[in-house]
């Protein structure tokens, strides 16, 4: 196939030129042809219109030519005294004045008197049969028939001495003569056909072997069917020689007569392959100038193609070469477009690579570029990395909504910029982490420049917003490390920054054995709360004047499969850290209000405790969840305190204030945990919507023995009372210790004195044994 | 068959003792055509078989006299004539014109050549049979003589009758002749004992117009010569 644009143009061309020039031919050709014949058909009827009119002008001639004998007195007066001698004379001086072929004279019986030639029986048979209506109209009258199988036209009239006495015929063969004579008129081939069941004698101006055949077959047909049946008419011959045939013969004569006009072929096709001819050479002219104005208009076209696609080729190499001049407006402007695309794509490129490379937000460089700079440090083996990371930017975000957040990171970087000097590395990680290297030491001018800087309140709105920084710091010492070791070296730095009072912490080595366990650990959160590897214990806050057990704390426990005993310490802050601490939080209520309920249907009617962490406190989310766990379980909300610690509520007194109002509002207790480790004044306590006041077990232990304990103990159970919460001390191990407790007016306590935390079932056991015990004392 | 014949013989038996007592018949023969209209120029001729009686001085119908043939406006008249053997006919032109009268009749043939008035002679007929005349001036004129050796021979008139008075009583064989007659009449035989007797005979005939001059194209030219 044709593959190439140029290539099937041309074809095309060619193709569709050829097509219209043949189509046109054909058509042209075949009306011609049509109209040819039309014309042909047209010639050869009224062609044998003129051989009837010939004949019967003939057949008047004789007609008045033998009344004029049959009329003759003489004559009749011979043939009706049958004076032979006399007739055979008179009638072959007749015959000779006419110049028939032909003479018959019968009597009135219709026998024959006489005939020259003879003429046999048989014909005479089928002459008088032929004419028995003619005879009798006693006129006469003139038959077209074979006689002794040669064509004839006889002319009859009676001869009347006045009635009918007898017959005179004389016949005039159509013969070659005849049909020349017509033709002279017609300047058509005519032909005259005399048959029998057997033969034809053809009389004929043309070859007679050209129709032979054409009557020959016809006598086979004649055999074979009725005689009436005989085609008369026009037929096309196997030459496409046109022949027109005229029956002369009555129809139901068994031996036929017929005329013919005739048309060759060449004759009446002249111009139809005069035509042809023509038609051939204009068909091969106007291809040869076809081709040749494909070709050139092909040319015309492929050329600018050609030089387009080298130009677009070019682009795709990245060169920026001129564009070719085109005239033609489509390719031209084709042409430009393919500019434009350039330009285009050249500055798409510097943007991909910008991109590539820099935060859009900031305009610092991004992680890719980080690594490979990172990289290059990795290679020389020295360097600084310090990671920088914006504390509670979540919770800023929150507050102050992400717009204004994207603000805060847009002017760290800016700070960044303006305090860094050029050789030094900044670029942003991920939210609102940071990095920042160089080949040398930079602790110094993190500590003592940059992050003063970047702790200066941010404007934001006309309201100050303070931002706190914290750093992990990691020193490149070898070049044996990757990228990712010291990124996570430094991470592990800043976790630890985080957890620290300290604004940065250097990395050191050990850090990070302890850094992947905690990774692991937070990795296996969820599937511990499901696969019973976290559990909760029950440990009895009891009504030290009624001495009886009314409610418990739930405490989180975990005994991993492969890490042992995890303290609690440790996995909650791991939990705050990785932000799992919610998900805890709920578990944990939810598995607490389940029991709540096992318990009560057991009869068993319990307060139960849960711990809640400050981003439990500080999430509104946190509301909705209490609330609809509530309602899922119908469980009256005054089985449920909240122990919060101080620390908790001072990170952000307003909202855990507002928090403590909500829960409080929906009847569960609020229990400040912990209480005298943390730095709340006494202005808080105030505002605190609490039921309950925990004391931190540190004062309680020792505090039969110490006498600051014992002062701080009897205070803030004072305090309490004062603002009409209950108060719950922990840590109660000695009798003595309660005692003292019971003495100090404390309403309830919590210790191993009663027990130390127990599973659910234990608990239960323990609890229905405490209180029946402590009833058959009461 | 014996019985009619027998019953025949009976009859005529009877008639010939009635016969001295009852003198001549009259007869009326009535010719009509195949659809019953009367017939004109039929020739009816009675040939006597046995007659029971001599006819009378009057019995015969036509006599061997002389007749006629007149050509007047260019045609015969009349067109059928019945003669008996040994009549005369006179053929008188009373046209203008003259006629060139002729039969090539086996019966009588004879010529009378371009003529006007009357001619010389009279032409004898004395031999029976039919014969056609014509004019070899103008073919279409023709004429009939039917020449009968019975003495009792007639022709129809326009009422298609013939009558024959004082008729000899006796068996007769009866004869019709007509130019137009498809085939020859078959001869019935008669038996003749009434005083008067009408019969009627239907005969076929082809119905053609009788010869007349056709329309002269110089009709104007030639008034005065006609």
């Amino acid at each position: 196939m044709i593959k190439s644009y140029r290539g099937k143009l041309i074809l095309l061309i060619v193709l569709a030129l050829s097509l219209v020039q043949v189509g046109s031919s054909i058509a042209t050709l075949q009306v011609i042809r049509t109209l040819s014949e039309e014309q042909a058909t047209q010639t050869v009827q009224v062609g044998a219109k003129i051989l009837e009119e010939v004949l019967e002008q003939k057949e008047a001639q004789y007609r008045s030519a033998i009344q004029v004998l049959a009329s003759d007195f003489g004559f009749k007066s011979a043939v009706a005294t049958q004076d032979r001698p006399t007739l055979a004379t008179a009638l072959d001086n007749h015959s000779r004045r006419i110049d028939a072929d032909l003479v018959l004279l019968m009597d009135n019986a219709l026998q024959q008197q006489l005939s020259a030639p003879a003429v046999t029986n048989h014909d005479m048979e089928r002459l008088i049969n032929g004419s028995q209506h003619l005879l009798k109209q006693e006129n006469a009258f003139s038959r077209n028939m074979v006689i002794n199988q040669r064509p004839y036209m006889i002319v009859f009239a009676p001869v009347k001495a006045p009635t009918t006495i007898g017959w005179v015929g004389m016949g005039f063969l159509l013969d070659r003569d005849v049909a020349e004579e017509i033709k002279q008129i017609t300047s058509l081939e005519v032909g005259f056909v005399a048959t029998d069941s057997a033969n034809a004698n053809i009389y004929s101006t043309v070859d007679e072997s050209l129709v032979r055949e054409h009557f020959m077959s016809q006598l086979g047909n004649v055999s074979q069917r009725e005689s009436q049946a005989y085609d008369a008419g026009l037929s096309s011959l196997e030459s496409d020689d046109l022949l027109y045939v005229s029956e002369l013969s009555s129809p139901t004569e068994s031996a036929k007569l017929f005329s013919y006009m005739y048309v060759s072929s060449e004759s009446w096709l002249k111009r139809y392959y005069e035509l042809r001819r023509y038609q051939i050479i204009v068909f091969l002219g106007v291809l040869l100038v076809a081709t040749g104005v494909a070709f050139w208009l092909a040319k015309e076209v492929s050329r600018p193609v050609e030089k387009l696609v080298r130009f677009a080729r070019s682009i795709g190499k990245g060169g920026s070469s001129q564009p070719p001049v085109v005239k033609t407006k489509e390719l031209s402007l084709l042409a430009t477009t393919l500019q434009q695309m350039n330009v285009d794509i050249k500055e798409r490129q510097k943007e991909i690579i910008f991109n590539n490379t820099h935060d859009i937000l900031t305009g610092l460089a991004n992680r890719n570029a980080a690594e490979q700079y990172l990289k290059s440090l990795v290679e020389i083996g020295q360097g600084t990395l310090i990671i920088l990371n914006i504390k509670k930017f979540r919770l800023i975000n929150d507050s102050i909504g992400y717009a204004n957040g994207d603000l805060i990171l847009k002017e760290i970087a800016q700070r960044l910029n303006q305090t860094l000097p050029d050789g030094v590395f900044k670029a942003r990680l991920a939210s609102d982490e940071f990095i920042i290297a160089a080949d040398y030491d930079i602790s110094k001018l993190l500590s003592n420049q940059l992050l003063p800087r970047l702790q200066q309140a941010i404007n934001i709105d006309d309201s100050a917003v303070n931002v706190y920084i914290n750093a992990g710091i990691y020193y490149l010492n070898n070049r044996s490390q990757t990228v990712n070791d010291m990124l996570r070296c430094a991470d592990i730095a800043l976790s630890k920054a985080k957890r620290s009072t300290d604004s940065y912490v250097l990395y050191q080595q050990g850090q990070d054995e302890n850094y992947q366990r905690q990774l692991h650990i937070i990795g296996i959160f969820e599937e511990s709360m499901v696969d019973g590897s976290m559990y909760l214990q029950y440990q009895p806050k009891v009504n030290i004047k009624t001495s009886k057990c009314t409610e418990a704390e739930a405490l989180l426990r975990w005994q991993d499969k492969e890490l042992g005993f995890i303290s609690p310490e440790e996995f909650i802050q791991l939990a705050e850290l990785s932000g799992n601490i919610r998900a805890v939080t709920d578990w944990v209520l939810e598995e607490v209000i389940k029991q709540i309920i096992v318990w009560q249907t057991k009869g068993l009617s319990l307060r139960i405790s849960v711990n809640i962490s400050v981003d439990d406190l500080l999430d509104k989310d946190f509301r909705y969840t209490v609330r609809s766990l509530l309602e899922q379980y119908s469980v009256n909300p005054r089985y449920l305190t909240f122990e919060i610690t101080e620390s908790v509520i001072m990170s952000d007194p307003d909202l855990a204030v507002e928090s403590m109002n909500f829960f409080k509002d929906l009847g569960i207790n609020i229990s400040i945990d912990d209480f005298g480790t943390g730095y709340s004044s006494l202005s808080y306590l105030k505002k605190f919507p609490a039921n309950e006041l925990k004391i931190d077990k540190s004062f309680v232990i020792d505090f039969d023995s110490n006498e600051e304990d014992r002062m701080i103990v009897e205070t803030s159970i004072g305090l309490a009372h004062s603002f009409g919460m209950k108060v719950v001390a922990e840590g109660v191990e000695t009798e003595a210790s309660l005692h003292q407790l019971t003495k100090l007016g404390c309403d309830l306590g919590q210790g191993y004195y009663y027990t130390r935390a127990l599973g659910a079932k234990d608990f239960e056991g323990w609890c229905k044994k405490f209180n029946r015990d402590t009833a058959a004392i009461d | 068959m014996k019985i009619n014949t027998a019953f025949k013989s009976l009859c005529i038996g009877l008639l010939g003792g009635l016969a001295f007592s009852v003198k001549a018949s009259s007869l009326s023969v009535t010719v009509i055509d195949q659809h019953g209209q009367p017939l004109e120029d039929v020739v009816v001729e009675l040939l006597p078989q046995k007659l029971d009686e001599q006819p009378t001085e009057n019995s015969s119908n036509s006599k061997p006299l002389s007749h006629e043939i007149g050509q007047r406006n260019r045609t015969f008249v009349p067109f059928v004539s019945a003669v008996t053997v040994g009549s005369e006919i006179d053929f008188p032109n009373y046209d203008k014109t003259r006629h060139h009268v002729y039969s090539f009749s086996k019966a009588k043939t004879f010529e009378l050549k371009l003529y006007v008035g009357r001619p010389d002679t009279t032409i004898l007929f004395n031999k029976a049979g039919i014969v056609s005349i014509g004019c070899n001036i103008h073919d279409y004129m023709q004429a009939y003589i039917y020449v009968g050796g019975s003495p009792w021979l007639g022709k129809t008139e326009a009422v298609g009758r013939v009558s024959f008075e004082e008729l000899p009583k006796g068996l007769y064989q009866l004869n019709l002749w007509h130019p137009w007659q498809r085939e020859p009449f078959k001869q019935q035989e008669m038996l003749l004992t009434e005083k008067q007797k009408d019969i009627t005979v239907t005969f076929n005939i082809e119905e053609k117009e009788k010869p007349s001059p056709p329309e002269n194209k110089w009709q104007e030219l030639f008034k005065d010569e006609q």
